[in-house]
This record gives C-alpha cells, structure tokens and sequence, in this order.
C-alpha cells in the first residue's frame, strides 16, 4: 500500500510541471494586457516627462517584443530566479521565501484553531439535534461567518488591544524589542524554541494570536456546518445504531466510528480552506500589519509590477498542488474506500 | 578531509572573533531601549535606498533625508502647537557651510563643511559633492528636476579643491542653490561607491539599491521591508545632534491601526491618517495634529486638448457648479485653507492662491449654453485608489454638483499603475490629485504643473503665453518684479484652470503626548533629526 501512496504522490508532483509552465504562460501574458503601465508608475519625482518613461521602460527591458521578454522569464525561472520587484527592489524568490513563512504560520494557527473548536462543536450540534444548543451553535457559526474579517479583525483589535490592552501591538509578527531568532524554518514559533529564546516565542505567539484568531472565526462556520451535516448522516447509519444497541460507550459510538467515517468531507473542505487561506488573507494581512504573500501580491498587481505577480502565481499553483495531493493521501489513509481507488 | 593543527587554532580563533563580534552588534540594538528610541508608524514599504534609482519611493527619501546630508536645507518656523513648519523662502547651510554668488550671479561657490566626515569616517570632500550631482545628471527623471536651476551638464560642476565646489550657470537662477536642497542631491561617498562599482555600473547604482555610503546624522542598523532601524551617527557635526539615538519606521498599512498604536502609547508618530479618522482621534490619548502645507495644492486636472474641455468655458462652468464651502468642510473636513471665492486681484509672489470662483449655478448654466452645450454631456472623472479617502467622497460631490448643469460623470476608482498610464496617454477627461513642490516658488508650479509634455502636467495645458512669460522671467529678478510677473501668470492659469485648484491641504498626523520638533518639510516626510521627547 506503502508504494501505491509514493507512487501516486509522484505521479502527481511529475503532473504539476505542465500546470506550472501552463500558469506561468498565462500569467506572463495577463498581466501585461491588463491596463496600467509600470514604466510611468516607477518615473521617480515631481517631473514626468515623455523622454523620461521612455527612458525608465528602457531600463525595464519593457521596450522588447513579448516573445523576447517570455523566453528570458522562463531562463530566468530555469535558475530558480524569478526576477526583481519594483516596488521592494528586492528579489522575488527571496521576499516570497521570507513571507510565505509567515503567511503559512498564521495560517496554520488559524486553521488549527478552527478545527479546534468547530469539530467538537459540530458533534455536540449534531448529537443534539434540533435542540437550543444546536441551534445556538449553529447561529454563532453563522455570524462568523457573515461577520467580514476585516470588521471582525477590527472588533478585536478594539477589545483586546485598544481597550483590554492584553495583546500586545498589532503589528507584525514579533515585537522589534525583541531579538529576531535564526531563521531555521521561517516560523518564528518553531525556530524561536530551536535557538531556546522563550522570549521571542511569547512574543510571537501573542503576536499571533489576534489574527489567528480572526481568521479562524471567519473559517470556522463552513467547517462547523460540514461536520455537522456529515455527522448527522452518519448517526442515521445502521452501524452506529448496531454500536448503540451493543451498548458502547460515547466515545467508542461518536468519535471512534462516528467520526472517522463522518471526516473525509471535512478534510477536503479544510485543505481547501488553508490553500485558499495561505494566499487570500489579505485583509487580515493588511490590518494586522502582518508581512505575507497576500498583501504582496496584491500590492504588486495594483502597482503592475510584474515580477510578484508572476512569482506568486506560480507559488500558489504550486501550493495548490501539494495540499490537495497531502489531502487526497490523508484521504486515503482515513477511508480504506479511497486508498482501493 | 585532514585539518592540520594550525588550521584548527585559526578556525577557532576566527569563530572566537566572530563570536565577540556578534556580542558587539547585539547590544547595539539592545542599548537604544524604548526610551531613547522613537517609533514612526507609516504605511509605506522600504523598497530601495538609492533617492534617484528607479522605483524609489517615498520610504526611501525618508531613509536618505537621515543617512545622507545635501549641500543645503531650509529653515524652520516654530508653530503654536508646538510643531514646527519648513519655510520655501529661506534656504541655510547644510553640508555646504556657506556660498556666495559671483556679480553676474552665473557662479555659484560652495565651502563645504571642514571637518564633515562619512559613516566609513573619511573626510567629505568637494569632490564627493560634484560626484554625487554628475551622478542625479545621468538619471533623467532627477536631471529634469535639477534642470530647473539651469543645470543640464557635468561640465557645469567643479570641484577646484577639497572644500570648495562650483557651480557654473548659463543664466542666472533663484533656484541655483535651493535645489540643492532636494531628496535627489544626496552627497554619496564617492570612493566607497566606485570601489562597489562595475563596468557596465559606473554609478554603483546596482550596490547603492540596498547599501549606503553617506554621512548623514543616522546610520542604518537594519532594513527589512516592513521595518527600517536607524542608528544615530555619534560624528555627526553638520546640524545639531539629534535627542533620539534609534529610531524605527514600521509599516502598518491600515490607518486606524496606525492611530490605535499612538492611542495606546506604543508608537510616537503615526502619519498618512485620513480626514475621517482623524476627526475620531481622542484629544486625550494621542495629540491630533494639522500642519498647514504651504506646498501642497489639491485639485481637479481637465484635459484641456481634447473637447469638451479644451473649451475655457466649459471648465469654469464646471467651477461655477461645485458648492466649494460645503465641499470645503464635509469632503476636506475644514481641514486645510480653501483655494475658491478669492474677490480682489492676485497676490503677487504666491502660489498655489485662491481662484476667483465660487458657486453660481446662474453662472454655469450661461457658460454651457454660450460653449453650446446647453443638452450636458456625459465624461469621466479618476482618480488613484491609493488616495480614495479622500478622492472618493470628493468625485461623488463633484459628480452630484456638475448634473445640476446637465453634465453626467462616470466616476473611475484606479489602481495607480492605471491611473499614471491613463494620465500619461490623456484618455482621463478629469482627474482628481494632488502635488506637492519641492521648490515652492510660484514660477516651479508653472514650470511643472502647467507646461510640457509629460504627465505631470497634469491639464495638458499647451500655453504660448505661459511660456513665453516663463521664457522671459529673469533668475535674478529682484523680489517686486518676479512677484509682478509670477502673478500675471498666476491670474492666466487661475482664469484659464486647467487644473482647477479646490484646497491647500493640512498635514495630518497622530503623536504621541511629550513628543516635540515635529517638522513639515517640504518633502512631507517626517524627519527624526528634530524630533525628541520630553
């Protein structure tokens, strides 16, 4: 079964080059039709002459045929260079390096924290079916999930900085009175326990925490609402009937063959949710000061500054990848139907 | 792989070094604690730290102003709140300890400051001073700004000694030595650039983009592009030594944030704060502060080439229909000082000034009868989505005042790359912007604003009055006649509004209680040199 599982992993990491050159391909030529031109967004200084955009789209290589500039994108990319930012001047590979780190960590929190909380809820919500407290969690799943992350983000920031002043400042991911660790992994709660500086994991744990939070109360409803819904249909099967009537005990009934029948929707649903998540907070990214991919990216495309948007692309088709194959071989390992696929 | 003993004794040596080395550079940041440092909240990015590279931006003017020194800078007005306010009209030394003029004015000799030296500790020298500038020539974009004082080629630069650099004009001009002054002329130490130099990168422009070679009173600790340390440069002897001994600029790009930082007393400064959120700031908790900015002008920019609007008649009855006062307060909050209902003539020596309309819709309806276009006509108003705060709510007052005269305006929220090619192609019949002057002399605006081919002239406004007025100004034209003259042309370009001026704008920001020597400066940046708390 072992090598059936490598095997398919292979197959599919070997199926992401063609995706890849594909995104690349599109991407390249998307955004340069779109509207907006970089050559007179970066002319620096009061005055904007003609002679002067010509001299900057010169310096760009932006006066060379399209064909010309793809060939060099894709040699460049061949050397794992995916080109220079205008608006940081650093980089690509290097600033997309530094903040996808940061983006999975918060992610990652968040997601964990969902799960937390929405799985044991959506059993309770489930076994006590059309009860007060099913719909009250089901109500609350709701809010959270109307509830726009920004107004949410602001909300708390409110509460828990301005007025409770128990988290610390909104800004970034450590407090800049505290000493950077080394960056290992890239997560600052990893390697801030790797170079054994409990004060940097405090910091960056409480850092954390408020968008975390916000994040994961956003996500949380669809999660919430996708393990009840499979619960409930579970609970209706003759085997959990058969395990009630053999008189098992609750944890043996609802978790054991309950729930592990009940996952399989809500794992597919949560790998959707993180690689949707890693480049799509935006919002939370910006209002938390927060120094990830998704704020980049945006911000390089309102600014048409190709390179982010390029390398962004195709790092999050990459991402894409890998999450929906780690959920298909999850997947497996939960439901013996699947790994006979 | 055999080690030989001798080459053990020397990696040990060397990781021992290494080791105290590492214990030196960590209570560097560890010695600035929270009360000798100063926090700045913004919502820029550090990108680059060359001022005349492509894509530097508005964090790394800010960087350089600190790293690096210019030959000259300006003085500054102590207001009542305690802030204080640059003045366009008196330039003193910087780098530069003294000039003089020659008698026909077309020589300028700068003293550079004895005893000046670099962060590398090698003494500034004249030499550095006229690379630095050859340097700005052979960039366009900073070339047409220093162009302004008549300076267009390196052989107009000398440096005959160690203190001494010339400069030599083919007219005379009131700007040959305030455009020293400008974020573009930094003094970059020319041995430490060249040694990082190329062939094909004679200018190190390639090793400037993420290193420094200055001398200015701060020396960069780190720089990551959400977060920029400077260090106070203990050698500095160009100014007086600033209070603070660190400083850090952090981005957080969202404004309520920013002020919520300064309420709870985290960060000092917060600037770039938007009217609304600034009319929520708590007195109490963090000081509201407005500084009027006496080179900054907010308006709306007609393609004046291109029908309806090359017609002057259709731009006034444009001006006639906007209700300014109430625009004045609910768009701008009263922030600022309007720039519309002027009665008398135009000041001399003073720009940007009020323009003589007001609301009449009398008025307006007459001139879009007299232009033939009585029926109204549909256009389109943009402006960038960076400064939507306050262009939003302001194209929305325009669009409901001009349907009152038949015109319908389809309203454009542009991203900026967007916005800058639309402006620079023409195809924005109206555009909602603001500007600010490096050098705020009236003829600067003219030169900048309202002529060339260039977006920045942002009207397209095509004037062979303007011009040759421009033509005919003398550099060194004593203070009545260049006032004469400046308003002439200030009273063409008010009448004739390819730009139609609506507010001069306040500088708004968030500080934090015992904060002192704020300073607006030309460049709207803010700038730690003054700055200190009690």
């Amino acid at each position: 079964m072992n090598s059936g599982i490598s095997g398919y992993v292979i197959q599919r990491l070997l199926g992401t080059i063609p995706i890849l050159i594909g995104v690349g391909i599109v991407t390249f030529v998307l955004v340069r039709v779109l509207p907006g031109d970089p050559a007179v967004f970066y002319v620096t200084g009061p005055v904007v002459t003609q002679e002067a955009v010509q001299a900057v789209r010169e310096a760009l290589g932006l006066d060379q045929p399209l064909y010309l500039q793809l060939f060099h994108y894709f040699g460049q990319i061949l050397t794992g260079d995916l080109g220079r930012s205008l608006t940081t001047g650093q980089a690509v590979t290097v600033s997309l390096m530094q903040r996808l780190p940061a983006s999975l960590e918060l992610s990652i929190v968040a997601m964990t924290l969902a799960i937390a909380l929405s799985i044991p809820l959506g059993i309770i919500a489930a076994t006590r079916l059309g009860t007060w407290s099913d719909y009250a969690i089901r109500f609350a799943a709701t809010v959270g999930v109307s509830l726009p992350a920004s107004v949410l983000g602001i909300l708390l920031i409110l509460v828990f900085y301005y007025y409770v002043g128990f988290a610390p400042d909104p800004i970034g991911r450590l407090d800049p009175f505290v000493a950077t660790p080394q960056s290992i992994t890239g997560f600052l709660l990893i390697d801030s326990l790797l170079a054994g500086n409990l004060e940097a994991f405090r910091s960056a744990a409480a850092q954390v925490a408020l968008p975390a939070l916000t994040v994961a109360l956003v996500v949380m409803g669809p999660i919430l609402r996708i393990t009840r819904s499979s619960m409930v249909d579970v609970l209706t099967s003759d085997y959990i009937r058969t395990c009630r009537a053999a008189g098992f005990n609750w944890w043996t009934t609802y978790v054991r063959y309950g729930l592990r029948n009940a996952l399989l929707p809500v794992l597919t649903t949560v790998g959707l949710i993180i690689a949707y998540l890693i480049g799509a907070n935006v919002v939370v990214e910006k209002l938390f000061a927060w120094p990830g991919v998704g704020a980049y990216s945006i911000d390089a495309l309102l600014a048409s500054d190709y390179a982010p948007v390029q390398g962004y692309m195709l790092l999050m088709t990459a991402l894409f990848v890998v999450i929906n194959t780690m959920v298909d071989v999850l997947s497996a390992l939960v439901d013996p139907r699947v790994r006979a696929q | 792989m055999l080690i030989s003993r001798r080459k053990v004794v020397v990696l040990l040596a060397s990781s021992a070094a290494l080791g105290a080395y590492n214990g030196l550079a960590v209570p560097a940041f560890a010695r600035a604690s929270r009360e000798n440092t100063l926090r700045v909240v913004w919502p820029y990015e550090i990108g680059i730290l060359d001022p005349i590279g492509v894509a530097a931006q508005r964090s790394t003017w800010c960087a350089c102003n600190h790293v690096y020194d210019r030959l000259v800078s300006f003085a500054a007005k102590e207001r009542p709140d305690g802030t204080r306010q640059y003045d366009p009209n008196v330039v003193v030394p910087e780098l530069a300890e003294s000039w003089e003029f020659s008698s026909d004015k077309k020589t300028v000799t700068f003293k550079i400051r004895s005893g000046a030296k670099f962060h590398d500790g090698s003494p500034v020298t004249a030499e550095d001073v006229r690379w630095s500038i050859e340097r700005l020539l052979n960039e366009t974009y900073a070339a047409d700004v220093i162009q302004v004082a008549g300076i267009t080629t390196a052989d107009q630069l000398s440096a005959p000694d160690d203190q001494t650099f010339v400069v030599k004009l083919r007219e005379p001009s009131h700007y040959s030595v305030s455009v020293f002054s400008i974020p573009f002329a930094v003094i970059i130490n020319k041995k430490l650039a060249v040694a990082n130099a190329s062939s094909q990168d004679p200018w190190a422009k390639e090793w400037l983009k993420f290193n420094t070679a200055g001398g200015g009173a701060f020396k960069i600790e780190s720089s990551t592009p959400q977060q920029l340390v400077l260090v106070r440069n203990d050698e500095w002897i160009t100014g007086p030594l600033p209070k603070m001994e660190q400083v850090i600029f952090q981005t957080v790009p969202d404004a309520t944030t920013r002020t919520a930082i300064v309420e709870r007393g985290s960060a000092d400064v917060a600037i770039e704060i938007p009217p609304t959120v600034f009319a929520g700031l708590k007195k109490g908790k963090a000081l509201p502060v407005a500084i009027p900015m006496p080179n900054q002008i907010d308006y709306i920019a007609f393609n004046s080439q291109a029908a309806p609007f090359n017609d002057v008649r259709v731009r006034q009855a444009i001006a006639y229909s906007l209700p300014d006062e109430a625009i004045f307060k609910s768009v701008f909050l009263g922030l600022g000082t309007p720039l519309f209902g002027r009665t008398g003539n135009v000041q001399p020596g003073l720009f940007p000034q009020p323009t003589s309309f007001s609301l009449n819709l009398e008025k307006a309806k007459a001139l879009m009868s007299d232009a033939g276009l009585a029926g109204g006509f549909a256009s389109e108003i943009g402006y960038a989505q960076e400064k939507a705060a306050i262009s939003g709510p302001l194209a929305l007052a325009i669009k409901d005042a001009v349907a009152k005269i038949g015109i319908d305006l389809q309203i454009s929220q542009l991203p900026g790359a967007q916005l800058s090619e639309r402006s620079a192609n023409r195809s924005l019949p109206m555009l909602i912007d603001n500007q600010i002057a490096w050098l705020s002399q009236p003829d600067y605006w003219f030169r900048v604003l309202y002529t060339g081919n260039g977006a920045s002239n942002a009207g397209n406004y095509q004037s062979k009055a303007l011009e040759s007025m421009l033509k005919a100004l003398p550099g060194d034209a004593s203070e009545e006649e260049y006032g004469k003259r400046t308003a002439e042309m200030a009273d063409l370009v008010l009448k004739e509004i390819p730009l139609l001026p609506l507010r001069q704008g306040a500088y708004l920001l968030a500080m934090a209680k015992g904060i002192t020597g704020y300073t607006y400066w030309f460049h709207g940046l803010p700038d730690a040199r003054s700055l200190s708390r009690t």
